[in-house]
């Protein structure tokens, strides 16, 4: 059994950036991260395994084989700095063509570098021990290829600092701070054990701490990543605890196990539990997803009240801005008129007053018109509030029949009253609405009857006053008879005998009516045949 | 003597219809465009009643209604209120500083304002 000094430190270490690096390949691959990125950060994880476990090898087995192997493990190195070039400008969402350009130019540099060290001498000449100490006789290339990874280190280093003095997001500040303290952290520790040392001072013996220190970088990125995707980053106990597991059973294959079938069960077995916690960790994702979906769609819904709530200010504001601009100039219209038709401005010739009289009957309808369409609108809006008092329901009825006996006699129709047997007691009422409701449906009957007339008649019925309007009109077909308290109908009837109106007012009757708890129907036996309306109101 | 009406009204062309009207029928009118206006001009005269708009361009015609109820002077003055904005609340306000009444302008003809005047006046 192997003890924990020297070289076997280096070796736990090794094990150590391995599982962590398979680790981190399996956390990024089970969220829903970017394509892109998770695949740039899955090839960079690979490029380290080949670098660091190659650049071991190569310092434990026979000089013919080490020198493949750690030519191999350098030639890598170039890509290696490369994809993270790529990475950093896909994380950073630089789309510039220069860009493009830059990374292509590394690409095919690098991977000339990996024909260069593979197959000849020019970076790599020789290698041979001292002590047990790796020792590298450079080629001639070789400051060709530490100038080219000095480059690349430099230039993601400058697009990273470039971003964090740019950027005023938070998030994205702290994302870019990650890669900087992992990326910089890397170069140094890369830079100093594996270039200035052994070239400068030929000190061999702490490679390792230059090629783990890929470790750091790939950890940092990891985060960044994890973070840009969550907004709170969310490593859930299980994830550890799988992760510890992990690696005391990695580690323990390696160690633990010279047996090769007790090897074979326990890389199995380890592999089961890579794919259970990948499972898991994918289950996790989704219940932060789940919770990220929920926040957003409260935040939407915040939104969507918001917008209601501005709607609604501004539904209240058109409506006091249209009642007071529309009827202003409505008013100084129906005023100059009847002062005109009046004689105020001295006699009009009686074929002019005719016409004027036109004009301001005109006028009247185009009133009663704004006059409606703002009543629905402020129904529908909410604003129209019901301001009931204690009134005498007969008495109101019995004013407005008396309102309505000259207009009524003009037109050859009678208008009658029929009093109830029972006399109602005072009941709490809107007289306002009220007063509107029995008036347009007095109008309607006068409108729509040629002969006869309209009788109005009240009663108590099971502590309701009930109100019946019946006139020997037009009558209503039966299709028409539910459709007329709806907004703009205005029934068959309406439209053959009348242009008038825009089927507003019966809308607003059964809006008055119903703020009393009351009901309102209409009945008619057919065309021609007259029609009754009826307002029953509970008496409170 | 004549009475007088103080009327304040901020639309021109209904404000010299309204003070046509009034004069027609024999009052002496003075005129307001606006509250402030309004409150500088009461001062030193004793109208016989006030016609007063609503809308008003920066103070409405309640804060008129308030200040001049703080004067002894006009706290009995008859005031009608009369607006082409229908609101309840506003209406209510009017009341409860003592108006007579508060009228739709599009629902009445000058008589019929001048009948309301008519009405209400001390």
């Amino acid at each position: 059994m192997p003890g924990l000094y020297g070289v076997e430190i280096v070796r736990i270490a090794l094990l150590f950036v391995n599982a962590i690096g398979l680790w981190f390949v399996v956390l990024i691959n089970s969220h829903k991260t970017d394509k892109k990125i998770s695949n740039l950060f899955s090839t960079m994880v690979i490029l380290m395994f080949i670098w660091v476990n190659l650049a071991y090898f190569s310092r434990i087995l026979d000089i013919e084989i080490g020198i493949k192997l750690i030519r191999i493990a350098w030639s890598v190195t170039p890509l290696f700095f490369t994809t993270i070039l790529y990475f950093i400008l896909e994380f950073l969402g630089e789309k510039k063509k220069i860009y493009q350009k830059i990374k292509l130019a590394f690409l095919l540099i690098s991977i000339l570098f990996v024909f260069i060290t593979l197959f000849t001498s020019a970076i790599i000449d020789k290698i041979y021990f001292i002590n047990q100490i790796l020792q590298i006789e450079y080629g001639i290339l070789s400051w060709v290829f530490f100038g080219t990874v000095c480059v690349l280190s430099f230039l993601n280093i400058f697009l990273l600092l470039r971003k964090r003095f740019s950027t005023s997001e938070n998030n994205q500040k702290f994302e870019t701070n990650c890669l900087l303290v992992g990326f910089s952290s890397f170069f140094l520790l890369n830079g100093i054990y594996n270039i200035i040392l052994p070239v400068f001072y030929q000190r061999f013996n702490l490679y390792y701490l230059g090629d783990y220190s890929t470790i750091i970088l790939i950890s940092f990125i990891a985060y960044a990543i994890l973070k840009a995707k969550l907004f709170k980053l969310f490593i859930s106990l299980p994830t550890l605890l799988m992760a510890a597991i992990f690696i005391i059973l990695f580690t323990d294959l390696i160690f633990l196990t010279p047996d090769p079938t007790l090897k074979l069960i326990k890389l199995i077995s380890l592999l089961t539990i890579a794919y259970i916690s990948y499972l898991l960790m994918k289950s996790v994702q989704r219940q932060t997803e789940q919770r990220e979906e929920i926040e957003q769609l409260v935040q939407r819904l915040e939104k969507a009240n918001k917008d209601l709530r501005m709607a609604d200010k501004t539904k209240s504001e058109f409506i006091s801005i249209a009642s007071h601009q529309l009827r202003t100039p409505l008013t100084s219209t129906k005023g100059y008129l009847s002062m005109i038709a009046d004689g105020t401005y001295g006699k009009v010739p009686p074929k002019i007053k005719e016409k004027i009289d036109c004009v301001f009957y005109s006028n009247e309808r185009l009133i009663k018109l704004v006059n409606e369409l703002l009543n629905v609108s402020r129904i529908e809006a909410g604003k129209i509030k019901y301001e009931p008092e204690k009134k005498d329901l007969e008495k109101i009825l019995y004013q407005i029949i008396q309102d309505f006996r000259i207009v009524a006699k003009e037109k050859g129709l009678t208008i009658k009253f029929k009093k109830p047997k029972e006399k109602l007691p005072e009941m709490l009422l809107d007289e306002d609405k009220l007063r509107q409701v029995i008036l347009n449906i007095i109008d309607n009957g006068i409108k729509y009857t040629n002969k006869g007339g309209i009788t109005v008649s009240l009663e108590k019925k099971d502590n309701n006053a009930c109100i019946a309007i019946a006139d020997t009109g037009e009558g209503i077909r039966k299709e028409d008879l539910e459709k007329m308290f709806q907004s703009f109908s205005r029934g068959s009837t309406g439209v053959m005998l009348s242009r008038e109106g825009a089927g507003l007012g019966l809308y607003i009757a059964k809006k008055f009516i119903e703020m009393h708890d009351g009901k309102i129907w209409a009945e008619s036996k057919g065309l021609k045949k007259g029609s009754q309306f009826y307002i029953q109101i509970p008496i409170k | 003597m004549k009475k007088t009406i103080f009327i304040i009204e901020d639309e021109l062309m209904l404000a010299d219809m309204y003070k046509e009207k009034m004069e027609m029928a024999g009052f002496e009118v003075i005129q307001a465009f606006d509250a402030e206006e309004a409150l500088k001009k009461i001062e030193g005269t004793n109208p016989d009643i006030i016609l007063l708009d609503i809308l008003l361009p920066r103070q409405s015609g309640i804060y008129f209604l308030e200040r001049i109820r703080e004067k002894e002077e006009f706290k009995e003055t008859p005031v009608i209120a009369f607006s082409n904005f229908d609101d309840s609340e506003t209406r209510k306000m009017a009341f409860d500083l003592g108006a007579k009444d508060y009228l739709i302008k599009t629902n009445y003809t000058p008589q019929e304002i001048l009948d309301k005047v008519k009405k209400y006046i001390k």
